[in-house]
């Protein structure tokens, strides 16, 4: 048979995968409208908890917050100890331990409702992704932090040997018989989901909940207990084919999660809706990337361009280019606003204070210090471009690191190969990253929300594949870093290592610290403008709703580009620094994942003003928000697993953001200061007219 | 109808009541009340990860143990201006909450001053690998119990980084501005670039041993020395075993999709070409396939005469392995590096027959040496080291030859020259290699280690050596640098 | 049957063609409600009752305050002051609001609360949450719904869909039945069919039933009692023929010239 059939069906394996997959993402947006990142994660975890039961018979325990550590710590004595692993006996079969991790799975799932999700029904769908990117972090580095990252788990397949050793012959092709159980089961748990909505009362009820929740509540449903009882459903269901197909694919605390991208293209070709649409989309998704691999070899001038792996983007882009708003629109009992997005009026004084106290820090401060600032610096330019795109404008982007990605490339290009120089290299190489921007507005002008968000993730990664691999246009040759020179200006150079006549011994100098400043400045007041301008006020009315806006005769679909553009620019300077601060490029092909802690900690900081900006870059990589945690806490290992806890709490307890509440609270200070004084102002005159009242005085 | 400003209180019954008096303006009301409620949420929410936070430290035991460890970052005063401020049994800076550790080892019988490693490893993010900082500090507790490096303590220094580049520029910065670390000790590291840059020669100049991945092909940077061979030349061994001792006239090569990979290929074509006569078939993948079938079958696996895997993971044994089988060739010999070599890939079989090329001789089952090595890490009571591990813990062992070298060469604490000198005039140990293997010091390849490389197989369920160790003349991969 | 002093509801049934039974139930008891949302309340010291087997009329223009006065009752308004009584039981809070459907309320809110995307039959079947529901019952007051059985709802007239809606209240079995707005989008003709369907269901199945309602004379007309709300309080209540007979300060209620 032709070897492309063959590809075909050998692809039944990946594809089943994807598969079961990606029906346990259409499975949770049915049931709590939330598009859920963490489902890979949630499947490798509980995938671990398998081989761990059954190969040693430990459970293994989350780590979890000690509530008297301060006082431990202070007293030097250990009062409560969690165990990183419960013994329960030797290794168990694996039946058990598949009843036992199914079990924790379950438990999982409710957690997961009560603790988070249930909170976060009336929000907007931004916070709901926050909060799931969250749990995919600290699940995933739960995982690191109990088993290590060098060795795969010794698994016992569900399968009996007998089923994974023996092969059938189709046409000549020899293919092992466990794919295609693997296609059987998953197309089995399909057609039982299919039955179960379709068929079952719980079923009707969850799916009249999902299509109104008021209603449903008047008709005594508890929209609660559905989406609790959906969440575990969702749980086992993920742990159960992570346990099922860990054999074939390889366990590793990762490799789930990287499945995510295909299955999420899989389910939004199903609008997220179908069970079945997602399930054969996803094994045709699979058939589609091998036979592309194999033309790649079978016809040479095929160019090199990694499209198997861009393939699941440009479905996704057609899809929506065709059909629109793709997920279907749910009658909330209320939908939450984005935070606010409050004017900043300029204000020197306070803008002086800031300056002065980041360039102390950055001159006469330890390095250590320095490093931490001027990470912190360039993280708040990237959270600017978030500010931009999606605090005023609405639209969820998760690919502004990869933007940061174009445009560190386009300055290895244009500054270390071309030899053009200081600024207009960096310039250049943003200007790169903004083509990039428009072209990512294309989809924003059809979809939003929840869609948007997973075709700029898509995009991203088609960004990375595209550019960064393969015979793709950035493409490192041989030697994979390329250095940058320092960027320098009339003779004096200021870079990480340039010389500055106090600290000059310690890298970073201060130099290159002193130059992000004044970039960042720059770009604050930029941003500043923005929202003060005729522009500005367009965002937001975009932002607010845009068919009203539109009505008003706002250009919405100028305001989505100028919004894209703008926002890839200040990302791509971002990037642009970022090259001159590590000196060298390289292309980490996980990105696409860091995509989202970027927008998770941008939110966290509050993603509407310029301010909450400056808070996320204090969170970001080794930002000054990191070191000083490290100063009083050790996290080391914990640190991802830290700021994924950190960012689910965040979202369930103040979606404001960092920002939001702050200005909530010196609000509230204003206000009690004003009724007190107006209160004051009432005494005064009830006294004064009191005394009016006995005529005047003696 | 005038709005209220209202203060929720209890009611009767279920209901609750609202106490109202003066006026703002409607829709500020709920502001209020929202925030009464949130700030306190926020406050609990603030002390749960404080508390989580604490709970890294208070909770991990492990962080605290061995050789004089010291917090993961310096106190604020600047660290370059006092070198000699690191006691053996440091206390943690006042605000942090680890749990206090009395340092068995502290030298205080010693007179000699100890002698400082700095560490770095990856423990967090995508990547990582916490487990080969306890590795790390067991072997050092174990070399500080046997009388040190020659009397002198080791003192571990231990900066961990994430799998963002700017966490292991921030440790690498660290070390290259401090003093008193003459060297560091690279236990894994993912992000390479930014380290080399600021400790390599054109930084601080400090010698690193130890390995680094993905950036910085191994065995190609001056100023790191490592007994792993790296990628490169475990992978021109594995295809020259293959065509040269078992006569292989076709392979099917698996490659890893990322630029590593591609620079292996490159060099799989160029000394092809030299060995004269094999054909090859490459293939990309990555771990997002998900599946290894198709590619396999792409590969034509089934027509040839072995298979190359050099895709540097251990997750991507087994599926190799069971790819091969569905596919029936589960008797054709694979070529590959270390990466599968563990003792879970020994008790399943996986690795049967399997041709894999390493630096030196500790997986083999019945070397003393290697015996020795397992036996440090049972004795403290931890699992033997595996896959990435393993390749550390063998240059953990090579460090201490290396500082012994130095400090008989300084008659004391070694420099930073003292080290890079010993590391180039030291020549191979039982455990690594053949006497031959030496650090040659010549050319941009100066200070490479990896000039040998020996062949072991799974036969029966032990590890042995199908050949001794060849040395590979680096001047081989010149080419590369163009 | 006994006719009586139509001013106490609680003592005798005041009703035509009712039971007339001594000691008739009360299935809602609203005791000094301030009801709102947001912690602004849009109700303000409402005192309501409504007893089995009666049909009584919540009346009031726009934004006097009925839907909520409803959303009350089940739960789904903040109360702010006061109590809500529904089927022997307290109302609570949100997070309990599908309790009291499940007590025996059936609310039949401003929109129909038909769900576009289930078919007929399966929002009928959504009558109860557990047992098996007979649709089929649902033609016998309904016939015209036979045929649409399978029919997603959302393609259905309004006509039909507040059928749809009736439907599923009256197979929901339910002890107190509140009806937010029925003749709103439909024609007279239509609604004057509907009408007589209610009073049939407080008459036979001894619900009691709360009728929110705009049109004053046709609400009127079969119920037993009425309440009047104006911006948020209640401003004349008694037995229907009375309200009627008031017609000048019905009207005032109306155009808000009694506050």
């Amino acid at each position: 048979m032709g070897p492309y059939l063959q590809q075909i069906l050998l692809s039944s394996g990946a594809g089943a995968i994807f598969a079961a997959l990606a029906i346990g993402l259409v499975l949770t947006y049915r049931s709590s409208g939330l598009i859920n990142f963490a489902h890979g994660a949630i499947a490798t975890y509980v995938a671990y908890t398998y081989t761990s039961l059954q190969s040693s018979g430990d459970l293994p325990v989350p780590p979890l917050p000690n509530p008297l550590a301060p006082v431990e710590g202070v007293f030097g004595v250990e009062i409560l100890d969690f165990p990183d692993f419960v013994d329960l006996g030797d290794g168990w079969n694996k039946w058990p331990a598949l009843a036992g991790a199914l079990a924790v799975a379950a438990l999982l799932g409710l957690a997961f409702h009560f603790l988070v999700f249930r909170a976060l029904r009336y929000q907007p769908p931004l916070t709901k992704v926050v909060a799931s990117i969250g749990l995919m972090l600290a699940l995933q580095s739960a995982v690191v932090i109990r088993f290590g990252g060098s060795r795969p788990p010794p698994i016992e397949p569900l399968l009996p040997p007998s089923v994974r050793s023996s092969t059938v012959d189709v046409l000549g092709t020899i293919v092992p018989w466990d794919r295609f159980v693997l296609l059987a089961v998953t197309l089995g748990l399909t057609a039982g989901l299919w039955a179960l909505f379709r068929w079952t009362r719980f079923g009707l009820h969850t799916r009249a909940a999902a299509e109104n929740e008021r209603y449903a509540t008047l008709m005594g449903i508890s929209a609660d207990r559905q989406a609790a009882l959906s969440w575990m459903l969702a749980a086992v269901l993920a742990g159960f084919v992570g346990i099922l197909v860990a054999p074939t694919t390889s366990l590793t605390p990762f490799n789930f999660t990287l499945f995510i991208v295909p299955a999420l293209g899989a389910a939004l070709l199903a609008r997220f809706t179908s069970f079945w649409v997602a399930a054969v989309g996803a094994v045709g998704l699979a058939m589609a990337q091998n036979v592309l691999l194999y033309a790649e070899i079978d016809h040479g001038w095929f160019p090199d361009l990694n499209l198997d792996a861009v393939l699941p983007f440009a479905v996704i882009v057609v899809a929506m280019m065709a059909r629109g708003q793709v997920l279907p629109p749910r009658g909330a009992v209320e939908t939450g606003r984005l935070p606010q997005a409050f004017p900043s009026p300029w204000r020197p004084s306070l803008a002086l204070t800031w300056v002065a106290l980041a360039a102390a820090v950055v001159i006469w401060g330890p390095f250590d210090y320095r490093a931490g600032v001027t990470n912190s610096m360039i993280g708040a330019i990237l959270a600017l471009s978030l500010v931009v795109v999606t605090g005023y404008v609405g639209q969820i982007s998760l690919a502004q690191l990869a933007f940061t990605g174009v445009a560190a490339a386009g300055l290895a290009s244009f500054g270390a190969d071309a030899g053009i120089p200081f600024p207009l290299a960096p310039l250049l190489a943003a200007l790169a990253a903004t083509a990039f921007g428009l072209l990512l507005a294309l989809p924003a002008l059809r979809v939003r929300g929840a869609s948007l968000a997973i075709a700029t993730l898509a995009s991203a990664l088609a960004i990375d594949e595209l550019l960064f691999r393969g015979d793709g246009w950035f493409r490192i040759e041989g030697n994979p870093n390329r250095s940058f020179d320092d960027p320098s200006m009339f003779g004096v150079e200021f870079g990480p290592t340039s010389s500055f006549p106090i600290n000059g011994d310690e890298i970073p100098t201060p130099a290159f610290g002193l130059f992000v400043l004044v970039v960042l400045v720059l770009a604050c007041g930029a941003v500043i403008r923005l929202r003060q301008s005729r522009l500005g006020e367009q965002m937001l009315a975009v932002r607010a709703n845009e068919r009203a806006a539109a009505a008003a005769g706002v250009n919405v679909a100028g305001v989505k580009l100028a919004a894209f553009g703008i926002a890839a620019f200040l990302a791509g300077i971002a990037g642009a620094l970022n090259g001159y601060k590590l000196g060298s490029i390289k292309i980490d092909s996980f990105s696409v994942l860091a995509n989202l802690s970027i927008l998770a900690f941008a939110y966290l900081g509050g993603i509407s003003t310029v301010t909450g900006a400056l808070y996320a870059g204090t969170l970001f990589a080794s930002g000054i928000g990191v070191v000083l945690g490290e100063e009083l806490i050790e996290l080391g290992r914990y640190e991802t697993y830290v700021a994924g806890v950190a960012l689910i709490v965040t979202a369930v307890v103040n979606p404001q953001g960092i920002d939001g509440f702050d200005r909530q609270q010196r609000e509230r200070v204003k206000r009690w200061l004003r009724r007190r004084r107006a209160r004051r102002a009432a005494r005064l005159t009830a006294a004064s007219a009191a005394a009016g009242a006995q005529g005047p005085g003696p | 109808m005038p709005p209220l400003n209202c203060k929720v209180g209890p009611g009767p019954g279920r209901a609750r009541r609202m106490f109202c008096d003066d006026l703002p303006a409607k829709g500020e009301e709920g502001d209020s009340i929202v925030l009464i409620t949130q700030s306190r949420r926020w406050l609990i929410a603030v002390c749960t990860v404080v508390a989580l936070a604490a709970a890294a430290c208070g909770g991990d035991d492990s962080d605290d143990n061995g050789g004089g460890a010291a917090p993961a970052t310096t106190t604020a005063a600047p660290a370059a201006e006092a070198p000699d401020d690191e006691p053996a049994a440091t206390t943690a800076a006042p605000a942090t909450t680890a749990a206090p550790a009395a340092e068995p080892e502290a030298p205080a019988e010693e007179s000699k001053p100890p002698i400082k490693m700095a560490v770095i490893n990856q423990e967090d993010g995508l990547y990582a690998w916490p487990e080969v900082s306890e590795n790390t500090r067991i072997f050092v507790d174990w070399i500080n119990a046997n009388g040190g490096i020659d009397g002198h303590m080791l003192e571990m220094d231990l900066c961990t980084s994430g799998d963002d580049p700017e966490s292991a520029q921030a440790c690498a910065q660290r070390f290259a501005n401090d003093d008193s670390a003459e060297f560091v000790y690279i236990a894994t590291i993912l992000n390479s670039a930014p380290v080399y840059e600021a400790l390599g020669p054109g930084g601080a100049n400090k010698p690193m041993i130890g390995q680094m991945l993905w950036d910085v092909p191994d065995s190609l940077q001056p100023g790191l020395y490592s007994t792993d061979p790296g990628l490169l030349p475990l992978a021109y061994e594995a295809i020259r075993f293959a065509v040269e001792e078992d006569g292989a006239s076709s392979l099917a090569v698996l490659v890893d999709d990322s630029d590593i990979g591609e620079a292996t290929l490159a060099v799989v074509d160029y000394f092809l070409s030299t060995l004269g006569g094999a054909t090859l078939t490459p293939v990309k993948i990555n771990m997002g396939q998900a599946d290894f079938l198709p590619a396999m079958t792409r590969a034509g696996v089934a027509d040839s005469d072995g298979l190359v895997l050099l895709i540097a993971e251990s997750a991507a044994c087994q599926p190799t392995r069971d790819a091969m089988e569905a596919l029936g060739v589960g008797d054709v010999p694979a070529y590959l590096g270390d990466w599968c070599v563990g003792e879970e890939f020994r008790t399943s079989g996986t690795a049967e027959g399997w041709r894999m090329v390493t630096g030196g001789r500790g997986a083999l089952t019945n070397d003393p040496q290697a015996q020795m090595v397992r036996d440090v890490y049972e004795a403290a009571g931890a699992e033997p080291p595996a896959g990435l591990a393993f390749a550390a813990t063998m240059n953990m062992d090579f460090l201490r030859q290396v500082l012994e070298l130095a400090v008989e060469r300084a008659g004391g604490v070694p420099t930073g020259a003292d080290v890079t000198a010993a590391a180039e005039e030291w020549s191979g140990s039982i455990l690594l290699g053949p006497d031959t293997m030496d650090c040659p010091g010549v050319g941009i390849w100066a200070s490479t280690c990896n000039s040998a490389a020996i062949v072991i197989s799974l036969q029966d369920g032990e590890w042995v050596a199908l050949e001794d160790f060849q040395l590979i003349d680096v001047a081989l991969f010149d080419p590369l640098l163009g | 049957m006994t006719p009586d002093g139509a001013g106490e509801p609680g003592v005798s049934g005041a009703r035509r063609g009712g039971s007339g039974e001594p000691g008739m139930t009360v299935v809602l008891e609203i005791t000094g409600l301030h009801a709102g949302y947001d912690g602004v309340a849009v109700v303000r010291g409402l005192d309501l009752r409504v007893g089995g087997g009666e049909v009584v009329a919540l009346l009031g223009p726009n934004g006097a305050g009925k839907t909520t006065t409803l959303m009350a009752v089940s739960g789904m308004a903040s109360v702010l002051a006061g109590t809500v009584v529904a089927c022997g039981a307290p109302v609570g809070g949100l997070r309990q609001a599908h309790l009291v459907a499940r007590r025996g309320v059936t609310h039949v809110p401003e929109n129909r609360g038909v769900l576009f995307q289930l078919t007929v039959r399966e929002n009928l079947r959504l009558a109860r949450l557990k047992g098996r529901v007979d649709t089929a019952a649902a033609t016998d007051f309904f016939p015209a719904l036979g045929p649409l059985m399978n029919r997603p709802a959302g393609l259905l007239s309004g006509g039909e869909q507040q059928m749809l809606a009736l439907g599923r209240a009256i197979l929901s079995e339910p002890k107190l039945l509140m009806i937010d707005e029925m003749s709103l989008g439909l024609a007279p003709v239509v609604y004057e069919e509907l009408m007589p369907v209610v009073r049939r269901i407080a008459d036979d199945t001894g619900a009691g039933v709360l009728l929110v309602e705009q049109h004053v004379d046709l609400a009127l007309a079969v119920s037993d009692r009425g309440y009047v709300l104006s911006h948020g309080d209640l401003v004349m209540s008694g037995p229907a023929p009375d309200l009627l007979a008031d017609r000048e300060l019905l009207d005032a209620s109306y155009l808000g010239l009694n506050r």
